[in-house]
C-alpha cells in the first residue's frame, strides 16, 4: 500500500501533457512543442528545423524532407502537395513506393507519419496530440481534408487554427504586445491577411481575407518563365515537364539567393544549352510586381471593410517565408502609413503559435483565441442563387438557423446544395456537398417548414442539419470526402485506437479498419428501408446479425477481427446490392421517384 | 413560466441565467434567453461598447470550447453552443440598429410588420436629399463633406432613439430605428463610392 502511495504524486502532478504544433506548409513544414514550460523546435535527422514538404517514393522506399538529396531523384519528388487541398485531393494522381496509385491526401498522411515519428524520436516518447495550422482562407473541404490526413496518420487533432492567428498568438505572447495588428502572411502557396486585436490574454481576430492559391511557388514559376523567354528566347510552356520542374526549382534557388545579394552571375541550363546570365533584384521585382500588387489590394480591401482607421493599427507583422522578399515591405510602406514588424522569424512563428496553443488546450490557461470564418456559407435556392446563412468574418463557433419551404405542390423531398464563397450565383462558389431531406408530408407549395441549421465549430468545420418541423425527420451532413465518415466519427476512432495499440503501425491499421467498417455501417444504415423492402426475412436477420457483429468488433482494437467481419457483412449484403441496382434502374425507367427540387 | 432546471451531472438545482452548476461546476445546456440576459447586462439602449466588449471577452474566456477540449463530448457540445450564442449576442448588441430591434422586440414591437408600411414622407425626403447631394458633389472634398453631414444625422438620430427608449415611446423608437438603418445603408454605400 505504502509503495503505491509514494509513486502516485509523481505521475499525476508534475507531468504536463504534450501537444505538437504542426505548421504543414506548402514548401516547408515546422514542428515544435512546449514541454514543462520549455519551448523547443523539432529537429530532423540532419538537425534542421525547416523540413521541406517533399516526399519521394522510390521502388520500395519512401524519403521525406531533407532526406531527399538534391540530385536526379530530387525531381521525381512530390512538391507542394498542400496546394491540391483546394482542388480535388482524393484524385489518385501519385504513385507510392509499391506502385499503387495514391491521392494527395494519402501522400500528406505519409508526410504526417514522418513528422510524427521525428517528434517521437526527438522527445523519446509516443505522441498523439497536435494542433495543426491551416491557411486562414482555406475553405471547408480543404480544412477537413488536412484534418483527415492527420487522423489517418494516427494523430489526434486537438484544434485546427489559422496560420496568421497562430503567428499573432506567438508574437503577442513573446513580445508582450497589445493593440490592433495586421498580419500579412505570404507562404509558399497561400496568402492570408488577418486583423487581430491583442489585449490582456485575448487574441481576437476581427476579420480575415486572402488568396489560397497565391504564394512563393507562383513567383518561382513566373520568374522561370521570364528567364527562359529573356535569355533563351524559348517559350516556357513548350518545354517538357522535367525541364520545367528543373527550371522552377532553379528559379526558387535564385530567388533565395536574392534575399542575400542584389546581383550576381549564374549559369543557367535549358535543353542542354548553358548560358551565364546576370541575375539582379530589379528584374525579379518587376516580374512578380503584379502578384505583390494583388496582395496589397487584398490588404487594402480588408482594411476598408472593417471600418477601422489605419492610424488605429499598431502595424503590420510579416509572416511566411515569402515575406522576406524585400520589395514587399517597401510596397507596404508606400501604400499604408504604418509600422512594419519583422522582428520574428517568419518561417517558425506559425508553428510556435500552434505549439503554445496546444500546450494551453491540454494544460489550461487564461488566454483565449477567438477566430472568424473566412468565407460565407449558405445553400442554393431557386434560380441557382446562393442564400447566405453564415456570412464571412462571423466569429466561430457559430450556430445559425434558417427556415425554407417547398416550391411545388405535394413535394415530398428537397435537395440541399451546401455552398461556400462570396459570389451571388451558386456555380461560382465552391460546392461542399448536397443532401436530400425526404419523407416530407405532401402539402401545398410554401406550407412545409424545413429548418436548416449550420453549425460551425471551433475548428472551423461545418456540420449541417435539416429538419422537417412537422415530422421531426432530420438529416445530418458534414463536409466530407468521398467516403461517408464525418470528422467527429474519425476523431472517435483515432481516440479509441490510441489506447492499447501495440505500436504506430498497429494503431494505423486499427484506424484504417475502423474507418472502413464505420463507413460500411453508415452505408447500410442509409439503405435500411431498401433492405426491408427488397430482402427476405432470413436475409434481413442475417444482415442484422452481421451488422451487430461488426459493431461489437469496433469496440475492440482487433483489426483482423474487424476486417473479417467487414468481409462477412459484405458477403451477406451481396445479393441485396444486386437487387438494389435493379430497383434503382427500374425507378428511373418507371419515373417512380419523388419530385425533387 | 420558468421551470426549475437541474444539473445534468449532479442533479443540483440551477438558478435561472446560470451556465455553470454551482455545486459541481459543470457547464449546463444553454437555454434560449435574450441577448441582454445572456450577457448579464442591463436592458438599455445606451451601452458602453468598450464595457460590452470586456463582458463578451470575459464570457468567452469562461465558455469557449478551447476551455473544454479535454472534457466529455457533452460538455464540448454545450460549450460550443453557449460560445456560439455569446458570439451572436455580442455582434447584435454591438450594432445600434440590431440592439434597438432587440429592445423593441422585448417590448412587444415586431419590426418586420412595421417595416412594410413605412412611408414617412419627411424621412424619405431627407434621405433622397442627402443622396442627391452626394451624387452631385463634384470633388471628393465635397463628397467627404456630405458624409460628415450624414454622420451628424446618424448621431442625431441615435440621440433621439436613446431619448425615446428612455421615455418608453416605442412607436417613435421604432420609426427612428428604421430611419437609422436607412442612413447606415447609405453611409456604407457612400464609403464604397469614395
Amino acid at each position: 500500500m505504502n509503495l503505491i502511495k509514494i509513486k502516485e504524486p509523481k505521475s499525476s502532478k508534475n507531468d504536463t501533457k504534450i501537444c505538437l504544433g504542426i505548421d504543414f506548409g506548402t514548401t516547408n513544414s515546422v514542428c515544435s512543442v512546449k514541454v514543462k514550460d520549455k519551448f523547443q523546435f523539432i529537429l530532423d535527422e540532419k538537425g534542421e528545423t525547416l523540413i521541406p514538404t517533399m516526399i519521394l517514393y522510390n521502388s520500395k522506399t519512401k524519403k521525406f524532407g531533407n532526406q531527399i538529396m538534391k540530385n536526379e531523384s530530387y525531381f521525381n519528388s512530390i512538391f507542394s502537395v498542400k496546394r491540391n487541398f483546394t482542388k480535388d485531393f482524393d484524385l489518385k494522381v501519385y504513385e507510392d513506393e509499391n506502385g499503387s496509385k495514391i491521392s494527395s491526401m494519402e501522400v500528406s498522411k505519409d508526410f504526417f507519419i514522418y513528422l510524427k515519428n521525428l517528434c517521437e524520436k526527438n522527445l523519446n516518447q509516443n505522441i498523439f496530440d497536435c494542433v495543426i495550422t491551416v491557411p486562414a482562407y482555406f475553405d471547408e473541404k480543404a480544412r477537413s481534408g488536412i484534418m483527415r490526413a492527420a487522423f489517418m496518420a494516427g494523430l489526434r487533432v486537438r484544434r485546427l487554427i489559422n496560420e496568421p492567428t497562430a503567428a499573432a498568438f506567438a508574437y503577442g505572447l513573446e513580445k508582450k504586445k497589445e493593440g490592433i495588428f495586421f498580419v500579412y502572411d505570404l507562404g509558399g502557396g497561400t496568402f492570408d491577411v488577418s486583423l487581430l486585436k491583442l489585449a490582456d490574454g485575448i487574441f481576437k481576430v476581427i476579420a480575415t481575407s486572402g488568396d489560397p492559391n497565391l504564394g512563393g511557388d507562383d513567383f518561382d514559376i513566373l520568374y522561370a518563365k521570364w528567364l527562359v523567354k529573356k535569355y533563351f528566347k524559348i517559350d516556357f510552356d513548350s518545354l517538357n515537364k522535367r525541364e520545367k520542374l528543373k527550371l522552377v526549382k532553379k528559379s526558387k534557388l535564385l530567388k533565395e539567393k536574392l534575399f542575400e545579394s542584389q546581383a550576381f552571375n549564374e549559369k543557367l541550363k535549358v535543353n542542354e544549352c548553358v548560358k551565364e546570365i546576370g541575375i539582379n533584384i530589379k528584374d525579379f521585382n518587376k516580374v512578380i510586381n503584379n502578384l505583390i500588387d494583388r496582395t496589397i489590394q487584398i490588404s487594402m480591401k480588408l482594411l476598408n471593410e472593417v471600418d477601422i482607421e489605419i492610424n488605429k493599427i499598431e502595424g503590420f507583422v510579416l509572416v511566411g517565408g515569402s515575406s522576406r522578399i524585400k520589395c514587399i515591405s517597401e510596397k507596404i510602406k508606400e501604400n499604408f502609413e504604418t509600422t512594419i514588424f519583422d522582428d520574428v522569424n517568419p518561417d517558425f512563428v506559425v508553428s510556435k503559435g500552434a505549439a503554445l496553443h496546444g500546450y494551453e488546450l491540454l494544460n489550461g490557461s487564461d488566454n483565449v483565441l477567438l477566430d472568424v470564418t473566412p468565407l460565407s456559407l449558405g445553400i442554393e435556392t431557386m434560380g441557382g442563387l446562393m442564400e447566405k446563412i453564415i456570412s464571412r468574418n462571423t466569429p466561430i463557433p457559430a450556430i445559425k438557423e434558417q427556415t425554407f419551404t417547398t416550391h411545388e405542390n405535394g413535394q415530398t423531398a428537397i435537395k440541399f446544395l451546401i455552398l461556400q464563397g462570396e459570389r451571388e450565383t451558386s456555380v461560382n462558389n465552391r460546392k461542399l456537398g448536397e443532401f436530400i431531406l425526404s419523407n416530407i408530408q405532401p402539402k401545398p407549395a410554401g406550407i412545409p417548414r424545413i429548418t436548416i441549421m449550420f453549425s460551425l465549430d471551433a475548428d472551423g468545420i461545418l456540420f449541417v442539419t435539416a429538419k422537417d418541423e412537422e415530422t421531426g425527420i432530420q438529416n445530418k451532413l458534414s463536409v466530407k470526402t468521398n467516403d461517408d465518415l464525418d470528422l467527429n466519427d474519425m476523431r472517435k476512432i483515432v481516440e479509441s485506437s490510441i489506447e492499447n495499440a501495440k505500436d504506430d503501425i498497429h494503431q494505423r491499421m486499427v484506424i484504417e479498419a475502423k474507418v472502413k467498417a464505420k463507413s460500411f455501417l453508415n452505408e447500410i444504415e442509409s439503405v435500411k428501408k431498401d433492405i426491408e423492402l427488397l430482402c427476405s426475412k432470413n436475409d434481413i436477420i442475417d444482415i442484422e446479425d452481421n451488422v451487430n457483429l461488426l459493431k461489437k468488433s469496433l469496440e475492440t482494437n482487433d483489426c483482423d477481427m474487424i476486417n473479417q467481419n467487414i468481409e462477412k457483412l459484405n458477403k451477406v449484403t451481396e445479393s441485396f446490392a444486386q437487387k438494389r441496382i435493379e430497383k434503382d434502374f427500374s425507378d428511373v425507367i418507371g419515373k417512380d421517384v419523388d419530385k425533387i427540387d | 413560466m420558468s421551470v426549475k432546471s437541474i444539473c445534468w451531472s449532479c442533479e443540483n438545482v440551477i438558478p435561472p441565467n446560470c451556465f455553470l452548476c454551482q455545486k459541481c461546476n459543470k457547464i449546463q445546456p444553454p437555454k434560449q434567453i435574450d441577448e441582454f440576459k445572456l450577457m448579464g447586462i442591463p436592458e438599455t439602449f445606451d451601452l458602453d461598447l468598450d464595457e460590452l466588449e470586456k463582458t463578451y471577452l470575459k464570457l468567452q474566456q469562461l465558455f469557449h470550447p478551447d476551455k473544454y477540449s479535454q472534457l466529455s463530448d457533452q460538455e464540448i457540445k454545450y460549450s460550443t453552443l453557449l460560445s456560439s450564442m455569446i458570439n451572436e449576442a455580442y455582434q447584435k448588441l454591438n450594432s445600434s440598429i440590431s440592439r434597438a430591434t432587440i429592445l423593441l422586440k422585448l417590448n412587444g414591437f415586431n419590426r418586420h410588420s412595421e417595416d412594410k408600411s413605412f412611408n414617412d414622407p419627411d424621412v424619405l425626403e431627407e434621405i433622397m436629399d442627402i443622396q442627391n447631394e452626394f451624387l452631385e458633389a463634384e470633388s471628393s472634398e465635397l463628397k467627404k463633406l456630405t458624409i460628415q453631414k450624414l454622420n451628424s444625422k446618424i448621431s442625431e438620430t441615435m440621440d433621439n432613439l436613446s431619448i425615446s427608449f428612455k421615455n418608453r415611446q416605442y412607436e417613435t423608437a421604432n420609426k427612428l430605428n428604421i430611419k437609422l438603418s436607412y442612413l447606415e445603408k447609405i453611409r456604407i454605400d457612400f464609403k464604397k463610392q469614395l
